[in-house]
């Protein structure tokens, strides 16, 4: 059998998060031992014991950074990779968990899940310091994104295989609501319900709104959101501002908060 | 004699380590630190509605996704005292059998029994073991696109609704699932007999206490109302608090807990331990012909509970589809958001899950969750400081790997628990 001399070397990563972007490459069963045998998978500490690693060719990370020993791993990483992708919402947008500069919110948070008696323990040194949770991208550079909560094959594939072929993948400008179209969808926002669609980065194949359920957004927003006009078609239909905004908060993270921090109100 | 140390625990979900810290031969403690930063999703999910809710507290793990939005689910309707028809309890049932199949063979294939073999992955068994690896894979491509059909997606479907499903699927749809199970159960049975036969190390034996979720009407299952503990004691779910005393630790971003002061097990091995003469058919037969005290004592034990769980999957599968084809399709029920409070419980694949719920002005105003992980942890650590003890006695040259081994056998879910093995040696 033909085989390359060299073998891209591959990391596969993960921080906070709920291990669904590195488990759904371990769902994409028709494909997994070629992803295994394809590349040389150096780290992937969900699927094989631990390796050390100097160089990757192809950082594949996912979850979002929450701990200072995270944030000290995480510039680990970047120092050691050639391309860095982001894979899933956690690490593109901060995901559900994320806080960004809310300081009293996560200082909350905190008291409400670790607080005895309102005091939150000192933890140690060796877990790190938490953290108010924030996309990979507000302290490193990352060269590609891979979205969604978790990622779908039908992204990570075609940008996975042009990354270890030396190739420049390409993005995909568009966002769910394009997607329901080609499905043949009836539309919820024209039937007074709510649904993220609009503002929502595709690549899932409008799934929920084919199976007759909202999108709720878990791919985070896409680049081109116009969440002025989304915010206006949801209230129209009966949301408040304020619904409208925790919903589009939901998945939406860093650059959600951007947007609509920097909105009139 | 210096400190042990598994830095990163590989192959389990998330993010942990186990440190050993020895002092003058002796073993002072035992921390399997949790590393996964803190996510704090019951605080999270306060100020949401319900419906928001379940979409996010699904998030909290990837791989036993289904239970946690299931157990929000019921928690949910019994706060608002939904009841929905047959039909959709039964779809709700296989679809959680459908996460058992995806969970457990990723666990005992992929995460476990590569280390039986000395081998990092399960793909590094392929050329001495191909035919195995590709019937794991099968099995698990199965369980995940089950869970397709009836979450919408293999992770966080959105398609289980408070009050129905978004999409019932068809008969049609059911019977090739049905029919599968059937062949696919063939090859975990003789899987079962292969693992059986592999060394089950004795270094990690001490007693336990075990609890798990009581099924209704005497039989096996995943969920109940009730909770079994192996005192012969029994309380209802809404008890959980006392059952679990959940406490913080400072070398954990995952919560501890203990019952009567002691630490206790649940998963697949505590069900067996406590309703595994429940089980009918081939599965009651492989627990019959392999099952003996010393499951009692030894976690390791686990990864055959759990392969003796899947082969009850396959059967109680095509009996599950039998009883839901004839039942008529029920749309969602909509119903008024009253305040309310409720716990329900699930056992999800690693053990009892547990979900509470209050709901005031249409909002959920306070959250609880409590994952196998938190509460089996302490007991992790006990059984490495048993082995740590007996290992470093004997100059083991594999202690680290064997301690790791334990950890694994639990099947750990981290990002579940946050809310695993170092050895330091001084």
């Amino acid at each position: 059998m033909w085989q390359r001399e060299k073998k891209p070397i591959v990391g596969v990563f993960g921080f906070s998060g709920c291990a669904g972007d590195q488990l759904a490459i371990l769902h994409m069963e028709d494909e997994l031992i070629d992803f295994f045998t394809s590349a040389d998978i150096k780290f992937f500490h969900m699927a094989q014991s631990h390796q050390e690693v100097d160089h990757v060719d192809v950082a594949l990370v996912e979850g979002s950074i929450n701990t200072t020993r995270q944030l000290k791993e995480l510039k680990e990483i970047r120092e050691k990779a050639d391309v860095f992708v982001a894979l899933g919402t956690c690490a593109t947008h901060g995901g559900i968990q994320f806080l960004g500069e809310n300081e009293k919110e996560f200082k909350e948070r905190m008291e409400y899940v670790y607080g005895n008696d309102g005091k939150v323990p000192k933890f140690m040194d060796l877990v790190g310091d938490p953290l108010a949770a924030r996309p990979l991208s507000d302290y490193i550079e990352v060269d590609f994104v891979v979205p969604g909560c978790p990622i779908a094959k039908e992204n990570l594939v075609p940008i996975y295989t042009k990354l270890i072929s030396g190739l420049k993948p390409v993005k995909y400008p568009y966002s769910v609501c394009l997607e329901c179209k080609y499905q043949g969808n009836d539309c919820f926002l024209l039937h007074g319900k709510y649904c993220l669609g609009p503002i929502t980065a595709a690549g899932c194949d409008a799934r929920c709104p084919s199976l007759n359920v909202p999108c709720v957004g878990c791919f985070g927003p896409f680049e081109a959101a116009n969440y002025e006009s989304m915010i206006d078609k949801l209230k129209e239909i009966g949301l408040t501002e304020e619904d409208a905004k925790r919903k589009i908060m939901m998945f939406g993270g860093s650059a959600s908060e951007k947007a609509l921090g920097g909105m009139k109100k | 004699m210096k400190d042990l140390s598994v830095e990163v625990i590989a192959r389990v979900e998330g993010d942990g380590g186990i440190q050993v810290i020895v002092e003058n031969n002796e073993v002072k403690d035992v921390l399997v630190d949790i590393f996964e930063g803190p996510r704090m999703i019951e605080a999270l999910v306060r100020g949401k509605t319900i419906h928001e809710d379940i979409s996010l507290v699904a998030r909290i793990c990837a791989i036993c996704t289904v239970s946690h939005r299931y157990v929000a689910i019921k928690s949910i309707e019994k706060a608002l005292k939904v009841e929905v028809s047959e039909k959709v309890q039964l779809l709700r049932y296989l679809m959680h059998l459908a996460e058992y199949v995806e969970s457990h063979v990723l666990h005992v294939y992929f995460l476990a029994v590569p280390d039986f073999f000395r081998q990092p992955s399960a793909i590094a068994l392929l050329p001495t073991h191909q035919e195995t690896v590709i019937e794991a894979v099968t099995m698990k491509k199965y369980g995940t696109e089950l869970m397709k059909l009836l979450m919408g997606r293999k992770i966080h479907g959105e398609n289980p609704q408070i009050g129905g499903f978004g999409r019932i699927p068809t008969n049609e749809e059911l019977d090739s699932f049905a029919e599968k199970a059937v062949e696919y159960k063939e090859w975990i049975s003789k899987f079962i007999d292969v693992m059986a036969t592999l060394d089950i190390p004795d270094y990690c034996e001490r007693e336990t206490q075990f609890m798990c979720c009581n099924p209704p009407n005497g039989n096996f299952g995943f969920e109940g109302d009730s909770i079994l503990i192996s005192t012969g004691e029994e309380y209802p779910v809404e008890d959980y608090k006392k059952l679990t005393n959940e406490r913080v630790v400072s070398h954990s971003y995952a919560k501890r807990s203990k019952y009567n002061d002691k630490p206790f097990s649940v998963g697949a091995l505590a069900r067996l331990v406590l309703i595994g003469d429940r089980l009918t058919g081939e599965a009651k037969e492989k627990f019959d012909k392999y099952y003996n005290e010393k499951w009692k004592l030894n976690p390791i034990y686990n990864n055959l509970a759990q392969a003796i769980e899947i082969l009850w999957a396959f059967e109680e599968i095509p009996r599950l589809i039998e009883k839901i084809k004839p039942l008529p399709d029920a749309e969602i029920i909509v119903s008024e958001v009253k305040d309310g409070f409720a716990t329900a419980a699930v056992e999800a694949p690693r053990g009892i899950l547990y979900h509470t719920y209050e709901i005031k002005d249409q909002k959920i105003i306070n959250a609880d969750i409590i994952t196998p992980t938190a509460q089996f942890l302490d007991d992790v650590e006990q059984y490495i400081k048993v082995a740590a003890e007996k290992l470093l006695k004997e100059d083991n040259p594999d202690t680290e790997l064997n301690l790791e081994m334990i950890a694994r056998a639990y099947d750990p879910c981290i990002s579940c628990s946050c809310h695993m093995v170092k050895l330091v040696k001084k």
